[in-house]
């Protein structure tokens, strides 16, 4: 297989059940989008009387939206503020670049002004009778798939105050600083459990990147630079498990670059686990 | 100076297993990391000493024997094996059998493997016979009901060191005993649950039958060593395990060139040669120099067998070819006793190709491939192959002397054989010194022979005299008993010196 096609099946391996879902929903409302514009679904039956029903209909529909909309803003900034104190504050400047945030702003916003602009369009243009019907099934379209985006944006906001799934995030993102923020975090409130999640995954990460670049001694370094911060920042703070984690990490990718013949990559990570023994007797040492 | 507390001790324990665990793989930093590791170990045994943290000692201990195990192979192996039984023996005092037996077992284990690493450089028999007891200590907590796998460890690692025992006293019953234990293993070790332990253990019951075959039963134990050593290529194919592919190859030919020597010589040659080549094709010369002359001088081993059955003169030439690519690496300053070795093959296929062409020019090359052996086969250093080659040195002189300087080179062959029996005794190896002896008689009856023919017929009576006196020597192991037909040649020709020197 080849190289782009081994990435992009490793990245649809990692695709989760919310983003098949998002997919399901874009799918189902691009089928209905061509079947109403080429008139052969109606989504809305017709008006009443005078049609003040679609006047109504479509008020009431920017009003939900609007409200909904608001929910999904302070939802999204209580669940930043949780993660933010118990990550690292960096999630805040993270969360800007949410892209579930920014696709249910766009949906929502959307939405409101579709059914905005049905409302205007049926008072002026009542010569288009194709357009009218339109319209108002265009909006009726993003009001259904706004709500069924509610689910997996619900599932995305819920999934980043995990751990793994914000170590991941760092991770893919290459957002190192927040990864550090985080272990030190850990290691601040001794949870040992949480440092070990992240240097494992660091570590995947690390071997990931060694693959790509066939045991690029920079990247190597930048990777030991990880543990030996880490051990660094645990000698500071006298935390011998910390300390410990590091040097599992720096040991296991030492033995990995061995096994993958990546000989210079495993002599950096092989000084690297001295180094930090150096620190700890440094700071253990009476 | 900085002082240790419980928890820098731990954290050096913990460096000291890292740094253990890296040198495993490491290989190009094994010694530095070892090293580092028993430096860890012992900075954390400053404070988990025997008298505040029992258990804790002990486990450091354990790992700390282990790391001097691991250093023994690379450096001072004495010395570090010693160290290493040391650390292991001090961590049994804490696990004992009652208290902690699966620490005991583990520990009495890695000691096993410690004496049989040993006893390679000191006192076979005796550390042989301790580390066979450690093992069958460790195997009293490690049953095959309870601990399956670590059962099947140390019942190979039992296996082996039967099977060295087997060199230094009784090679049947302990061979017996090696090839018990390593079926003992296969219980365990099956190609389907555990591949690799499978094809090591196979590997091991094969070279133990070959072990067998030399006192018993020679073609079943081959074939049985041959079956044996087929099992581990189906798991160690060459694209997976190309290095323990070749070496099984290697094993394979040595066990058909034996199988050679008692039945279908050509065809099981021929399968010999071929497993050698295939093991060539890994053992390259670029890669692995060492392997890859070993492989070569068996191969040429092989082919000078194969001499002796058909295509004389091209198969030599092919044993002549190998030997010389296998010194290409087993040079004098490196590889001196390979080297040796190599160069005795050598003049001895120079030696049969002078029975086919240029019979002269070849001896004179089988000879310069002797004295270069030599060079390393000293008698102080290597008494045994001193004299082996000094026997064959005298042979090549004997027939050097057909056709060329008869009397000096006879002289010379008479000096050989003369040097040949310093090692050659009647009372350490009866049979190579009648096998000496009746060559010293027979060369000596030669120049006899041309002395009798020239003025000096003193000196020839001499030399009959000389030759009565070592084919009596040679009847002493060749007795009308032992050696029927020898006994009756050898007193045929007792006669006629007698005879001879009635005349004379």
């Amino acid at each position: 297989m080849t190289k782009p096609l081994q990435h992009l099946s490793s990245r649809v391996r990692d695709l989760r059940f919310e983003h098949w879902y998002t997919f399901a929903i874009v799918l189902v409302f691009l089928s209905l989008f061509v079947a109403c514009l080429s008139g052969k679904v109606h989504l809305y039956l017709g008006d009443v009387g005078d049609g003040s029903n679609r006047f109504y209909l479509l008020s009431a529909i920017a009003q939900t939206l609007a409200t909904i909309l608001a929910l999904l803003v302070t939802a999204t900034l209580v669940a930043t503020q949780l993660a933010a104190q118990t990550f690292t504050p960096r999630v805040v400047g993270y969360r800007r670049r949410d892209p579930w945030l920014w696709g249910a702003v766009g949906i929502y916003l959307a939405g409101i002004i579709a059914s905005l602009a049905a409302i205007a369009i049926a008072r002026a243009a009542k010569s288009h009778p194709i357009w009218n019907w339109w319209s108002v099934d265009l909006t009726l379209l993003l009001t259904g798939a706004g709500l069924l985006y509610l689910v997996p944006f619900t599932l995305a906001i819920l999934r980043s105050l995990e751990p793994a799934s914000f170590i991941r995030y760092l991770l893919e993102n290459g957002q190192y600083d927040g990864l550090e923020d985080f272990m030190r975090r850990a290691v601040n409130e001794g949870l040992v459990r949480q440092l070990q999640t992240a240097v494992s995954m660091l570590g995947g990460h690390a071997r990931s990147r060694l693959r790509q670049t066939v045991g690029g001694v920079s990247e190597a370094r930048r990777f030991a630079e990880f543990g030996i911060g880490l051990g660094k920042y645990a000698a500071a703070k006298k935390d011998p498990e910390a300390i410990i984690v590091a040097m599992d990490y720096l040991t296991q990718m030492t033995v990995h670059c061995t096994n993958r013949v990546y000989r210079p990559s495993a002599d950096v990570f092989n000084e690297s686990v001295v180094e930090l023994q150096g620190i700890a007797e440094e700071a253990f040492g009476q | 100076m900085r002082g240790i507390n419980s928890t820098l001790a731990e954290l050096n324990q913990r460096a000291g297993d890292s740094y253990f665990e890296i040198a495993k793989v490491k290989a190009h930093d094994c010694e530095e990391n070892l090293r580092r590791a028993i430096a860890a170990y012992r900075k954390s045994l400053d404070f988990f000493t025997f008298d505040s943290q029992r258990l804790r000692h002990a486990q450091i201990q354990n790992n700390l024997g282990n790391a001097y195990c691991g250093l023994a192979e690379v450096r001072d192996k004495e010395a570090n094996l010693k160290l290493a039984i040391a650390a292991f023996q001090e961590a049994l005092r804490v696990r004992t059998l009652d208290l902690f037996p699966q620490d005991h077992a583990t520990t009495q284990n890695n000691l096993g493997n410690a004496y049989t690493g040993l006893a390679e450089v000191r006192d076979k028999e005796a550390n042989l016979k301790l580390a066979i007891a450690a093992f069958q200590e460790a195997l009293r907590v490690r049953t095959l009901d309870l601990f399956p796998q670590k059962h099947a460890g140390s019942q190979n690692n039992l296996g082996n060191a039967y099977r060295a025992l087997a060199e230094v006293r009784d090679k049947e019953a302990n061979v017996n005993l090696a090839i018990a234990a390593y079926q003992e293993a296969l219980r365990v070790y099956t190609f389907d649950a555990f591949p690799q332990d499978y094809a090591t253990t196979q590997n091991n019951l094969g070279a133990a039958f070959c072990g067998l075959a030399e006192v018993r039963d020679k073609e079943a134990n081959l074939k049985l060593a041959i079956a044996a050593f087929q099992q581990p290529l189906r798991v160690y194919t060459f694209g997976a395990f190309p290095q323990d592919y070749a070496g099984t190859q290697n094993n394979l030919g040595n066990a058909y060139r034996n199988l050679a020597g008692v039945r279908d010589k050509e065809a099981n040659l021929e399968l010999a040669i071929a497993a050698y080549q295939d093991a060539l094709r890994v053992y390259t010369f670029g890669l692995f120099p060492q392997d890859y002359a070993m492989t070569q001088n068996n191969l040429g081993n092989a082919y000078r067998n194969l001499a002796g059955v058909r295509h004389k003169e091209a198969n030599l030439e092919l044993a002549i070819a190998a030997y010389q690519e296998a010194l290409r690496v087993s040079t004098f300053d490196l590889f001196p006793q390979d080297y040796a070795g190599t160069q005795n093959n050598l003049g001895n296929a120079y030696g049969d190709l002078a029975g086919v062409r240029d019979n002269e020019a070849n001896l004179k090359l089988a000879i310069a491939a002797y004295q270069e052996a030599l060079r390393v086969r000293t008698f102080e250093a290597f008494p045994q192959d001193y004299a082996a080659t000094h026997d064959n040195l005298g042979t090549t002189y004997g027939d050097l002397a057909e056709v060329r300087d008869k009397e000096a080179n006879l002289n010379r062959a008479i000096a050989c054989f003369r040097q040949a029996l310093r090692v050659h005794t009647y009372g350490a190896l009866p049979e190579d010194y009648a096998r000496t002896q009746n060559c010293l008689g027979r060369t000596c009856f030669e120049l006899a022979m041309v002395r009798l023919e020239s003025e000096a017929k003193e000196e020839g009576k001499d030399l009959l005299r000389t030759a009565r006196q070592s084919i009596s020597e040679a009847l002493r192991v060749y007795t009308k008993e032992s050696h029927p037909e020898q006994h009756k040649t050898y007193v045929e020709f007792l006669a006629h010196l007698d005879d001879m020197l009635s005349k004379s």
